[in-house]
């Protein structure tokens, strides 16, 4: 899945910005991209000539992709299983020393990423460091991803 | 039917050998890895190499054609096949990357057997690699030292997210190390290939070379160590002074090769120029050569070739017990052979098609657990169990270090060793 811009969702929106979603139409597509909300949430969409408009939204925003905690969107089609991001990730390094010489985490090691039957899973989303916003934002996982599974919202 | 796991399992796919795979297993079949890449796990559920969700075609019963293939037992088909060995003037003995070391070893002695010809699948690179650290007396590192020190990884001629996915996450790039505690921060990457592909975004420098080059590049390579004039050289010089400063700068790098360097039939030439160019930098620094094997046990069969016959080139048994030979590839004297055992690869597809024609007019015994265009052509065929998931066996990682490969689950097809062996003991009784 390529990386959305807002302005990419924006030239679908009505542009009105009448704001009864709470909302500017830019800050609306915004929001979009964060998943924080849906297209349905605004009531112009909704209408019978923005029907195309919807339709294209909620195909660019794919309907499978469900923002977690930690904003990490995981394509599993483009993942190969290659690990660099269980191996890079610091918490995985704090809970497995598996992890930190590239050994896979143990069976029962409770990490953030590991990799399952193949392709990248998120286990445990509360425990990685951008699901705490105190913390500072990691982007390692998405960057060192050598096929792009890995994108951030 | 309970679960049963098995834990730290070695993966047949690569020459990688991750031994730190944990399967899941319910009423014999696979539930769930962990651990395991894409590559991985298409071998544990028997499926297409990246494509986990497409069954490969597995041969269920042994095969015998006449005027077309039909199905038979295993004693009628061994009949069969030791009629077509021992009724051959110069067999060839075929593939062999993908079986165990035992197995290799029974594959060898009925070459010698023979008086046939033993050539493992890729022996062009290999063997030029391997004559080559003989003539020298280079450092030979496993992976695990690469990983403590190494901070220059230089990939040539293969793309390893492709042809071993966890090679740069287990053992070179990104795992933090003894002396490199900082991962992948701590270390540079260079990436030389022909087209530019997703190690150049992860690489620090990323050359592309035209195809056939290399050689020419590394020649360039060698005489900016030396310290002389490059004027002629026609390519992109800045990236490779860039480059070679580097090189010369670090305390400890790796340069792994892959098939990209056997293009066009330059690999001696090619290995002969990068092992020059090693030479070179181990004059001012400290630098190992590894190849990337994408079969799972090629390291295997070229060290049995030098434990049993003190030579890593393929083995021409009908001259001088097969000792002497001097040849990379014995392809070339294909014309020669007048049957052919193939174990576990798949020659119509990986061949050039101006080999692999040759084998058409040939009778041919297949061992492989799958159907294959080699299936469509040979006269016998043993389906087999599939070794490191099925059957147990020993396997050589690309290091040279030897892993056990463990059963996960139960078969009713036998091993290739033990059909390979059933096929020796047939030849010793007729041969003795």
């Amino acid at each position: 899945m390529a990386k959305l811009s807002m302005y990419q969702l924006y030239q679908y929106l009505p542009k009105t910005d009448c704001e009864k979603c709470g909302f500017s139409c830019m800050g609306f597509a915004n929001r979009l991209i964060s998943r924080d909300i849906k297209p349905e949430d605004c009531p112009f969409l909704l209408e019978p000539e923005y029907s195309e408009s919807l339709t294209e939204l909620n195909r660019l925003l794919g309907p499978e992709v469900e923002k977690e905690i930690t904003g990490l969107i995981i394509d599993q089609e483009k993942c190969n299983g290659c690990g660099i991001c269980v191996t890079v990730c610091e918490v995985n390094m704090e809970k497995s020393r598996e992890a930190e010489s590239g050994r896979g985490p143990g069976f029962s090691d409770d990490v953030v990423l590991r990799i399952d039957n193949g392709k990248i899973k998120l286990v445990d989303p509360h425990s990685c460091r951008r699901a705490n916003p105190s913390s500072h934002i990691c982007r390692a996982c998405a960057e060192l991803c050598p096929t792009k599974a890995i994108s951030l919202v | 039917m309970s679960e049963i796991l098995y834990e730290s399992v070695v993966c047949p796919s690569c020459g990688c050998l991750c031994d730190d795979i944990d399967v899941v297993v319910e009423e014999n079949r696979v539930k769930s890895i962990r651990n395991v890449c894409e590559w991985g796990i298409s071998k544990f559920l028997f499926t297409k190499k990246f494509t986990p969700n497409v069954k490969r075609g597995r041969v269920e019963k042994p095969m015998i054609r006449g005027k077309t293939l039909t199905e038979t037992d295993y004693e009628t088909a061994i009949s069969r096949a030791v009629d077509i060995l021992k009724g051959s003037k110069k067999p060839l003995i075929y593939g062999l990357t993908n079986s165990g070391y035992n197995a290799q070893k029974i594959a060898l002695n009925i070459a010698r057997r023979l008086k046939g010809l033993f050539e493992p699948r890729g022996a062009a690179l290999l063997s030029s690699y391997y004559a080559a650290m003989g003539d020298s007396n280079f450092y030979v590192a496993p992976l695990e030292e690469i990983r403590n020190n190494a901070d220059l990884i230089i990939y040539w001629g293969c793309n390893p997210i492709h042809s071993t996915p966890r090679h740069l996450a287990r053992y070179s790039v990104y795992p933090r190390g003894r002396c490199k505690e900082r991962g992948s921060q701590d270390r540079a990457v260079f990436t030389v290939d022909v087209a530019e592909n997703e190690m150049g975004k992860l690489s620090r420098r990323f050359l592309q070379v035209e195809r056939g080059t290399d050689s020419l590049v590394m020649e360039t390579m060698m005489k900016l160590l030396r310290g002389e004039n490059v004027e002629d050289y026609k390519g992109d010089i800045a990236t490779i002074e860039n480059m070679v400063r580097q090189m010369t700068k670090v305390s400890y790098g790796a340069i792994f090769f892959g098939l990209g360097l056997s293009a066009r039939g330059n690999a001696v030439k090619n290995i002969e120029n990068l092992m020059a160019l090693v030479k070179e930098l181990n004059g001012k620094t400290r630098f190992v050569i590894l190849p990337l094997y994408d079969d799972f046990n090629t390291s295997g069969v070229i060290q049995l070739l030098i434990r049993e016959l003190k030579n890593p080139m393929p083995a021409d048994f009908s001259v001088d017990h097969g000792a002497k030979n001097s040849k990379y590839s014995l392809l070339e004297n294909l014309h020669e052979v007048d049957a052919a055992l193939v174990v576990g690869d798949d020659p119509f597809w990986s061949l050039p098609s101006e080999k692999s024609d040759l084998l058409k007019e040939i009778p041919i015994v297949l061992i492989d657990p799958y159907w294959t265009r080699t299936t469509n052509k040979a006269q016998v065929i043993f389906p087999t169990a599939v070794t490191g998931i099925e059957a147990e066996g020993v396997a050589y990682r690309m290091d040279g270090l030897p892993l056990k490969l463990k059963k996960v689950l139960e078969s009713e097809y036998p091993s290739d060793e033990s059909i390979l062996g059933e096929i020796y003991q047939r030849l010793h009784k007729e041969f003795p």
